[in-house]
């Protein structure tokens, strides 16, 4: 019925399909690379006060992600600033010559391409909630297909909504399945504050080695990985 | 609430159908630079609005319009089969009594300081439309939209398929898509936006048509 189109709408039918963050995460590595690009980032993009710490998937080159928030390349990057008001998608090398008297641009080149990211393809993405995401695609060599930027146009959006549905839904589970005991909330909230294990013992008047339990057992509730997830989890799910 | 304007009640409905026409040249013509649909005098009413199944949404608010929509089987003329066919490239669009075609989605421009009002309407707009689909017993629709779009349909509940990949379009693109709406997809809808009530109000003697055209597909 679609011809030559097919393949594209496979994909679109496997992400539809994908039941795991990890199987959408996969899908969307493989087609990426079936279309020649050896990277891909899907991250949400901040609003330009908020503090630079995006949602994110991706597999960028190792340390990447790490060298751009060290380097605050977040405060200079073109591509960033052209996709907060971008409609359609857009190739870096467009957003970087359309800023090409910028030092802080010509340091991004010269950085994404050291890390073998020369070519990239950026796909704008709205969500219904208002929030503003993008997924980026990535090479080093020129031998990307042509033809498959407006089925990546496409696909992107259904990756996008595809992980959305599946970390709202997470969120939902857990909520219903964490009930945090008085301690672990308490312990919590002074770890929000910022308090250390050793303070929150303090106030609390318990050993530092019970408090250190109570997180580890709320981080386990939460389904976080670490103390600072889930802090971040509880004050989203409006547990603390 | 938001009225459905059919054959029926269209001459009820006289002025207000006139008003959506103003309202649709306001919105397509003046806001989005659609010249190609500018009209002297300043009504935006075109080949498909005489035909004889042609559905309207509309809600107005104290004379202002808030938001519109029009749909038709694609069984007859549509704009995907007769005035843009090559956004199919290639393949056959579709065509069947029971695939509507929606088109001229418009909701009410608006200043920073009305835009919660204007979220409001915007999804009692996307309520309105489901509540049309399913009174009309619409379970396949399809669209010519933004690619952007794509995003919000499939968050919205619809089951979103491509039916070409988006193509360039008068200096934007445009995807064609068949949405595939199911038993679920108003109750998700709802939750997400958080609109329980009704939103369409459905005059009588429209209610009383349908009925004799359920009759006459089931009976």
């Amino acid at each position: 019925m679609f011809g030559n189109q097919n393949k594209k709408f496979d994909y679109i039918e496997k992400i539809k399909k994908s039941a795991t963050i990890t199987d959408t995460i996969k899908l969307v590595r493989s087609i990426s690379q079936e279309y020649g690009y050896s990277y891909f980032c899907l991250s949400e993009i901040p609003s330009p006060d908020a503090v630079f710490r995006p949602h994110h998937y991706d597999n960028w080159p190792a340390g990447w992600t790490s060298f751009y928030l060290e380097k605050e390349l977040f405060k200079v990057d073109p591509v960033l600033r052209a996709l907060r008001s971008a409609m359609l998608p857009l190739d870096w090398s467009d957003a970087f010559r359309s800023d090409d008297s910028n030092d802080g641009a010509q340091m991004m080149r010269l950085a994404s391409s050291d890390w073998g990211m020369r070519l990239g393809y950026a796909v704008p993405i709205y969500s219904l909630s208002g929030t503003q995401a993008a997924l980026s695609f990535c090479a080093d060599q020129d031998d990307v297909d042509p033809e498959g930027k407006p089925a990546l146009h496409l696909i992107s959006m259904y990756a996008h909504a595809k992980l959305e549905e599946l970390s709202r839904r997470a969120i939902t589970s857990v909520r219903s399945n964490s009930t945090l005991s008085r301690r672990e909330r308490e312990c919590l909230q002074y770890a929000a504050a910022g308090k250390t294990n050793e303070q929150t013992s303090i106030i609390l008047n318990i050993t530092e080695r019970t408090v250190r339990a109570h997180i580890e057992s709320a981080t386990v509730k939460l389904g976080a990985r670490n103390r600072t997830q889930a802090v971040a989890n509880a004050l989203r799910l409006s547990l603390i | 609430m938001a009225i459905l304007i059919g054959p029926k009640n269209a001459k009820r409905h006289e002025r207000l159908l006139n008003a959506v026409y103003k309202f649709r040249h306001q919105f397509f013509v003046d806001g989005l630079g659609w010249e190609d649909l500018r009209k002297p005098d300043g009504l935006e009413k075109d080949q498909f609005d005489d035909l004889d199944d042609v559905y309207h949404v509309v809600e107005e608010v104290d004379g202002q319009i808030m938001f519109y929509c029009r749909m038709m089987p694609t069984s007859g003329p549509t704009l995907l089969a007769d005035v843009y066919p090559q956004l199919m490239k290639g393949a056959a669009p579709p065509c069947s009594p029971n695939i509507w075609e929606w088109t001229r989605g418009a909701q009410v421009t608006s200043t920073s300081a009305e835009s919660k009002a204007s979220s409001l309407y915007q999804r009692r707009f996307y309520i309105a439309a489901l509540e049309a689909f399913e009174f009309l017993a619409v379970r396949k629709v399809s669209v010519q939209l933004h690619p952007l779009l794509t995003t919000k349909l499939i968050q919205i509940g619809y089951d979103v398929m491509p039916l070409a990949l988006p193509s360039d379009f008068d200096g934007t693109q445009i995807v064609p898509l068949l949405l595939k709406i199911n038993d679920q997809t108003l109750s998700k809808a709802r939750a997400r936006f958080e609109i329980h009530d009704l939103v369409l109000e459905l005059d009588e003697e429209v209610r009383i048509a349908q009925r004799r055209n359920n009759w006459r597909v089931y009976g």
